[in-house]
């Protein structure tokens, strides 16, 4: 059998946390009017059996209030090898998320997989770059924590808000010339 | 970080006023903390004995605490003690504790100041300091107002306006 001559990476469907029944969500994490020093656990996603190494990250967060510049929203993916069994006390579905004591349950959740850097713009969708991860297991759920001092953005319709974290993943193909 | 009970003040001072409370109603957490902080609040701490000295001679008042220091009857002498002391002391400040600012108002009811020398001595002294530093003696952040503001916000959302 031949080597292949070239690995490629191709861009898979993205799983997308937001607003249920919001255009493109595909896994629920309620984020209109998040307040500020409040956080999010979403629904549990559930990335099959055989899952891409490498997945891209993007934050969306719409403004209602413009927040300070460079106050930030910390996003944190977590993973479980069966959907029950979860660290830092999340639960793999929608709900309100408790920092805990000195953001202790937080911090068991380890670093933030992306942070978005926040302009002075209001009632805007701020997008930071993506970045590279790699899950660790099967199952994955994410946590939003807003640290802007302003709240996210409350639409007069939830489904409205333009908040989003997106999961794509880019599975390598391999490729015969 | 603040305790417990000084959160509790911190959340009754944001909805004893009107305009605080509306900016924390739309999750405005930043300009809650900037309205806590900003120095509004006037307070009467310290004062340095330089000023007190300078105070005695520009109302020429010196010999005359100086005199009531040894004549004084009725408490004045005691009272004028107090002034006389501070302006000798190698202390660099004053403090204008509660007990202080009551000796000065006795004095200006038993003649002694007038109610402008009163005025001038506390201007003196005067220090504009935040809602916040004057309710539980530090500044607050934007982290704390969103931990105090958190029982408002039913799982971690701001309330919709209907």
């Amino acid at each position: 059998m031949a080597l292949p001559d070239y690995i490629r990476v191709t861009q898979g469907t993205a799983i997308v946390w937001g607003e249920a029944g919001a255009s493109g969500v595909t896994a629920t994490c309620s984020l209109d009017a998040l307040a500020n020093g409040a956080a999010r656990q979403g629904a549990s996603v559930d990335l099959g059996s055989s899952f891409a190494r490498r997945y891209a990250v993007y934050l969306h967060v719409e403004t209602g209030t413009a927040p300070t510049a460079g106050t930030t929203v910390d996003a944190y993916l977590i993973c479980s090898r069966n959907n029950t069994d979860w660290p830092a006390k999340v639960t793999g579905s929608d709900g309100s998320y408790t920092l805990g004591t000195s953001d202790a349950n937080l911090k068991q959740a380890g670093p933030p997989v992306i942070s978005l850097i926040a302009t002075n713009d209001s009632n805007t969708v701020l997008i930071q770059p993506p970045v590279i991860w790699e899950p660790a297991g099967r199952y994955v759920t994410c946590i939003i924590d807003n640290n802007l001092g302003q709240a996210f953005r409350d639409e007069t319709t939830a489904t409205d808000n333009g908040s989003r974290l997106i999961l794509v993943p880019l599975p390598d193909t391999s490729e015969d010339t | 970080m603040l305790t417990a009970e000084q959160d509790a003040v911190i959340y009754a001072a944001i909805h004893a006023d009107p305009t605080i409370e509306s900016f924390a109603r739309v999750g405005n957490d930043s300009e809650v903390a900037a309205r806590l902080n900003s120095q509004t609040v006037t307070v009467y701490r310290r004062i340095s004995t330089g000023q007190v000295r300078l105070w005695s001679a520009v109302r020429g008042l010196r010999q005359k605490l100086e005199d009531l220091a040894i004549n004084g009857t009725n408490g004045k002498q005691s009272m004028a003690l107090v002034f006389c002391d501070a302006m000798q002391s190698g202390d660099s400040h004053f403090e204008l504790l509660p007990e202080v600012l009551a000796m000065i108002d006795r004095m200006v009811t038993d003649g002694v100041f007038t109610a402008d020398d009163k005025a001038n001595l506390l201007a003196r002294a005067a220090e504009q300091i935040g809602l916040a530093e004057s309710l539980v003696g530090q500044a607050v952040t934007i982290d704390d107002i969103g931990r105090i503001l958190y029982v408002d916000r039913p799982n971690g959302k701001i309330p919709k306006v209907i």
